[in-house]
């Protein structure tokens, strides 16, 4: 055991320090610096005595303690009781003699000069050593080594090449871990090594473990796993932490990471944590990074969508952004991403036509050489609710029928009604100004053309469109039922045959044929009657008056009559007549339909042949305990039907969620209830599960038969019986309800849980951060770990032998001072200063 | 109102024609011109029960029409001037007629002391009137403080007790929708003008009885020959005028409510949501590969 006051350089530095000194007192002395000279020397001769002072207190230890070389560890202690405040005054004693020694030799000779100080200083440290009476504690050690956990990244992101031929991050990592098998012997002299690899959780392995590691954790969590390192180790020494990633972390450390919070957890891990970039640049992709939408929204009402499309390692160029639903494309965008690694934002409007839950998905097209693709789409839910019904009223004429449907819809707090009235005709005699008058221009066009989609449900009320010049918008309102909208026609002087529909585009949209030019025969009736339910309308959501059949049937016998009628050729085929005419017939025969409903396109129509409705509300109202309501109920159950309500279906299905990830049960419930809306104890309803967006070309993926309880509900798991893969599924439902089928739909989404591959890119930045904060060395993309990385020493040292060698009380260093003092004295006495 | 070519369809002889310019729509328009240049106006209700139809109320076995050509005239204004189809004729009814409910829009009036209905006959006006009936009282006895003025508030107060908030009844304000449902007015005018407002009973948001003591009906009548029966006093034709265009504005206003309430806002109920989108997207086109 060699004992070391100082190291190699400083050891060296004094020795050069002596050489320099000497010369330069040599030359001090020969141009006649004398003060220069003797300080000079003075100080040379501090440098050599403090290097002969090391080999001294060396030697000392050697004589007193033959077996030092057992020892492999020493330290230094003070015996004498003064502590630190003796070791200060002992030292301000030296110097003061120091300092009072050169005043005394004043006048003599440099070189003289400068021995007898440095003999007096020699002498006085002799006698601090005697003083303090240090010692040397020799020690025979042994530390255990401490642990270095080697933290590697196995998420999907490090599965990712950046070059299409290029090697994936997890086989750069497993190279470098090869190619440090030099630094990792290295490190395992005083430390042991400790493999993880993490995503969103950390689990052990090693160097072999990581060959068959294919990188395909959904997360990259690296705070968790910072966080579980620690506490995996916490009570034991830990060297450090080499973190290896390529940075693309989620779980909002990224976000964070400048967060005062986080540098105070970074800080609290107390190890030094290096960090590894194991990407590179040049990766390309672009994707569909975030998509920002309203959970909910209203039916009929513009829904914002803001999709951020981010590039990067791409040239500059110009790509379609395509939002879509079901499989079909709804709106699409040309956006100009820039070069670089950037994020564009494009909003999309779309305006859901119906009440429901729909699946839109944001897509890009997959560009060459492109390292992820599957971030190229990004589907979400929306669910559209209704908030009210907007319904548009138009009239030829005022009338009381026109009067009640106006009174009825204008007092249910949930529709929103425009209503427009033709209130003068052009064969009206006008010969009153304009200006005194309170008419206002039939907005045609807006109604129309501009704002038609806009409203769930028209009712055209004995109007002619010829006058009116709205003939070119006929088409529109075609086109508005196909596409999902409500539509009736209620019957008049000016409805149907007689308001000139015949071969319009309007009559394809009817549930009724008209008469045309040359077919002959009346086309009113004006007669008084009562209304014949058929066997559809005692079961039809607008006829249903009451809840049983029987009790349905007796209301309408009940009803005061109708008077006149709209005489139709014919209902349509797939028409439903839900009430007839008692006497009258079409010219197939068949009882001439009153009230007829058909669903047409994706939009349903009604159409009410007469002009008397309201009498089943006003002439009702006549006879005592009749308040009229049955025209309400009759309207209320219209509207419902007409814009599809879903409070009117008899089955309904519903998932727990509208988002799932893979392997997550899928629970549905199933509801069954009967046509007078009470639970069906029993009622079998068969599922089918389809995957696709789009419906037509959907794959069926399981079908399941339930039993709906006492309470007419079911909850059904979908998840033990397939296990659902990312994509959009629809549960259809079917069931049948006295002879009736009855379906239902519900749709949800299966997405990968996480954002893992959201942002491929590696981010060298939040590596760089975390090694900072924690003290470590951000060492970037290296192909091999360096040998020289600081880790902290094992703290933990078992001490097997010991022994103090005291330097103070050896004869030696007795004599030393003495011999020191006497030489000074001599010194002294010859120069004439005694 | 409406731009385009008027194309009349009558009960029982029509034949429609198609939207565009066909042979058979030219054919099927030209014969409904045809009828049309022969008997005018082209009624648009189904039957005559379709058509709008006074119910002349008569209160008491003594009660005397004191102006009977009345609604008959003011029936004929109406159909001349606007889009409503008439039936000329009123129908006499009573309180207690079977057919009151047929008639929604009742007209009462009087120049003397009117015989007030039994408890029945009251329960049954109050029945009308909330079911979604109208009543006009025109008084033409000349006074507003005379006998069948009198008269009629007991009846209304029997038929409407003041209870609480609900007045009987009350003044109608010259901005309430009754007084722009067809023409701009501002007051009531009959054959006089010796009360300036319309007073009515309000139920549910709507006027279910109006009551003018102005005579509308002594400006509305005229003799076999089509001479008025009175002069106005004190504005003479132009009153008279305005005393139809009340009348129009009355039977418009139990046809339609407040119809015309709802054009201020019909901007604001169009705009208020917005339904189409802006956003420069467009339909991707399926024709490019």
């Amino acid at each position: 055991m060699n004992i070391v006051l100082f190291s190699s350089l400083v050891r060296y530095c004094l020795a050069g320090a002596f050489l320099v000194l000497m010369i330069a007192t040599v030359l001090a002395v020969r141009r006649g610096k004398g003060g220069l000279g003797a300080a000079l020397g003075v100080a040379a001769m501090l440098s050599g005595g403090a290097l002969a002072a090391e080999a001294l207190v060396a030697l000392t230890v050697r004589l007193a303690a033959p077996g030092a070389a057992d020892f492999n560890e020493y330290r230094w202690v003070m015996l004498a009781p003064w502590g630190r405040i003796g070791l200060g005054l002992g030292a301000g004693a030296v110097i003061g003699i120091v300092a009072l020694s050169w005043r005394a030799s004043r006048g003599a000779p440099a070189w003289r000069r400068a021995t007898m100080i440095g003999l007096r200083a020699g002498a006085a440290v002799g006698a601090l050593v005697v003083f303090l009476q240090p010692a040397v504690e020799l020690r025979q050690v042994a530390r255990e080594p401490n642990r270095i956990a080697i933290l590697i990244d196995d998420s999907r992101s490090m599965g990712l090449a950046e070059a299409p031929n290029g090697p994936t991050r997890i086989e750069r990592t497993r190279q470098l871990i090869e190619n440090s098998k030099a630094t990792l012997a290295t490190w395992e002299q005083n430390h042991k090594i400790d493999y993880y690899t993490f995503s969103e959780t950390v689990s052990p392995t090693s160097p072999t473990g990581l060959i068959n590691n294919t990188a395909q954790g959904k997360g990259t969590l690296i705070r968790k796993a910072l966080e579980t390192i620690r506490s995996r180790y916490e009570g034991r020494d830990l060297a450090g932490i080499v973190l290896i990633s390529d940075g693309a972390a989620t779980g909002g450390f990224v976000e964070d990471s400048g967060d005062g919070a986080v540098r105070d957890f970074l800080r609290s891990l107390d190890t030094r944590v290096h960090t590894v970039w194991a990407a590179r640049e040049g990766l390309k992709d672009v994707a569909v990074a975030k998509v920002m939408a309203d959970e909910f929204a209203f039916v009929r009402t513009v829904v914002r969508i803001d999709a951020m499309i981010r590039t990067t390692g791409m040239p500059a160029r110009q790509i379609p952004v395509t939002l879509s639903t079901d499989g079909q494309p709804l709106r699409q965008k040309l956006v100009d991403l820039p070069s670089g690694d950037r994020e564009v934002k494009v909003t999309f409007e779309v305006t859901p036509p119906r009440v429901g839950r729909y699946v839109y998905e944001v897509s890009v097209p997959v560009a060459a050489g492109e390292a992820v693709t599957t971030n190229n789409t990004r589907s979400f839910v929306v669910r559209v609710i209704r908030d009210k019904i907007r319904v548009l009223q138009v009239a030829g004429q005022p009338g009381w029928d026109v009067r009640a449907l106006r009174q009825m819809l204008k007092s249910n707090p949930n529709v929103d009604l425009i209503s427009f009235f033709i209130l003068r005709t052009q064969d009206s005699i006008s010969l009153v100004p304009n200006d005194e008058m309170s008419l206002i221009p039939f907005p045609t066009r807006e109604l129309f053309e501009q704002e038609l989609p806009s409203f769930d449900l028209i009712i055209l009320q004995n109007f002619e469109f010829l006058p009116y010049g709205i003939g070119d918008y006929l088409e529109n309102i075609r086109s508005y039922v196909d596409g999902g909208g409500g539509f009736a026609m209620l019957g008049g002087g000016a409805s149907f045959t007689s308001g000139g529909y015949f071969g319009t585009p309007v009559a394809a949209a009817l549930p009724v044929e008209l008469y045309g030019p040359f077919d002959k025969g009346a086309v009113l009736d004006t007669a008084k009657f009562a209304p014949q339910l058929t066997d559809a309308g005692t079961m039809h959501p607008v006829t249903s008056l009451r809840y049983s059949a029987g009790d349905n049937l007796a209301t309408w016998k009940a009803l005061p009559q109708l008077e006149g009628v709209n005489l139709i050729a014919a209902a349509k085929p797939e028409a439903t007549v839900l009430a007839t005419h008692p006497k009258l017939k079409t010219r197939n025969g068949k009882p001439m339909p009153v009230i007829t409903a058909m669903d047409y396109g994706k939009g349903r129509s009604l159409a009410v042949t007469t002009d008397s409705v309201w009498r089943w509300g006003f002439v009702a109202a006549a006879r005592s305990g009749d308040n009229g309501r049955q025209y309400t109920k009759f309207w209320e159950n219209a509207m419902g039907w007409l814009i599809q309500d879903p409070a009117l279906h008899n089955l309904h299905v519903d998932s727990d969620a509208v988002e799932y990830t893979p392997g997550q049960p899928v629970r549905v419930t199933v509801r069954l209830v009967g046509r007078d809306y009470q639970p069906l104890p029993g009622g079998a309803v068969a599922l089918v599960v389809k995957r696709g967006a789009d419906p037509n070309r959907a794959e069926q993926v399981a079908t399941a038969k339930v039993t709906v309880g006492d309470d007419g509900t079911v909850v059904h798991e979908l998840g033990s019986a397939v296990t659902l893969t990312p994509g959009v599924y629809r549960v259809e439902a079917k069931a049948k309800i006295a002879g009736r089928d009855v379906e239902a739909t519900d749709i949800f989404l299966v997405r990968e849980g996480g954002t893992e591959l959201d942002r491929p890119t590696g981010d060298p930045a939040t590596l760089e951060s975390i090694a900072t904060t924690t003290r470590g060395s951000s060492l970037g993309p290296i192909d091999k770990l360096p040998s020289d990385l600081e880790l902290d020493p094992p703290r933990i040292v078992r001490v097997d032998r010991r022994t103090d060698v005291e330097l103070w009380s050896r004869p030696g260093l007795l004599i030393l001072v003495i011999g020191l003092l006497g030489l000074e004295w001599l010194l002294r006495q010859r120069s004439g200063y005694l | 109102m409406a731009s385009g070519s008027p194309q009349r369809y009558l009960p029982r002889v029509v034949r429609a024609p198609r939207s565009g310019p066909t042979r058979r729509r030219l054919l099927g328009g030209g014969l409904a011109a045809a009828i049309l240049a022969l008997t005018g106006k082209p009624a648009r209700a189904i039957g005559p029960g379709a058509k709008f139809r006074f119910g002349q109320l008569q209160l008491g076995a003594q009660w005397k029409n004191p102006r009977p050509s009345a609604l008959r005239r003011l029936g004929w204004e109406i159909e001349k001037r606007t889009s409503i189809d008439v039936q000329l004729e009123p129908a006499i009814v009573t309180p207690q007629s079977d057919n009151l409910h047929e008639t929604p829009f009742l007209y009462l009036t009087g120049d003397r002391e009117l015989e007030l209905p039994s408890a029945a006959g009251i329960e049954s006006l109050r029945r009308f009137l909330t079911f979604g009936g109208f009543l006009l009282i025109d008084s033409a006895e000349g006074s507003t403080d005379g006998a069948f003025d009198g008269s009629v508030r007991k009846l209304m107060s029997a038929v409407f007790p003041a209870v609480g908030a609900q007045k009987s009844l009350e003044i109608v304000a010259s901005d309430h929708v009754v007084y722009k449902s067809f023409y701009l007015l501002d007051k009531p005018l009959g054959r006089l003008a010796i009360s300036p407002a319309m007073e009515g009973i309000m139920r549910d948001g709507r006027i279910v009885a109006a009551y003018v003591s102005n005579d509308m009906g002594g400006a509305w009548t005229r003799d076999d020959f089509g001479n008025y029966d009175f002069r106005c006093e004190p504005g003479g034709e132009r009153q008279r005028e305005l005393a139809f265009r009340m009348g129009v504005n009355l039977v418009m206003y139990a046809l339609c409510l407040d119809y015309k309430a709802d054009q201020v806002h019909v901007p604001f109920i169009m705009k208020r949501r917005r339904w189409k989108p802006d956003d420069g997207a467009s339909l991707p086109d399926k024709s490019k590969p």
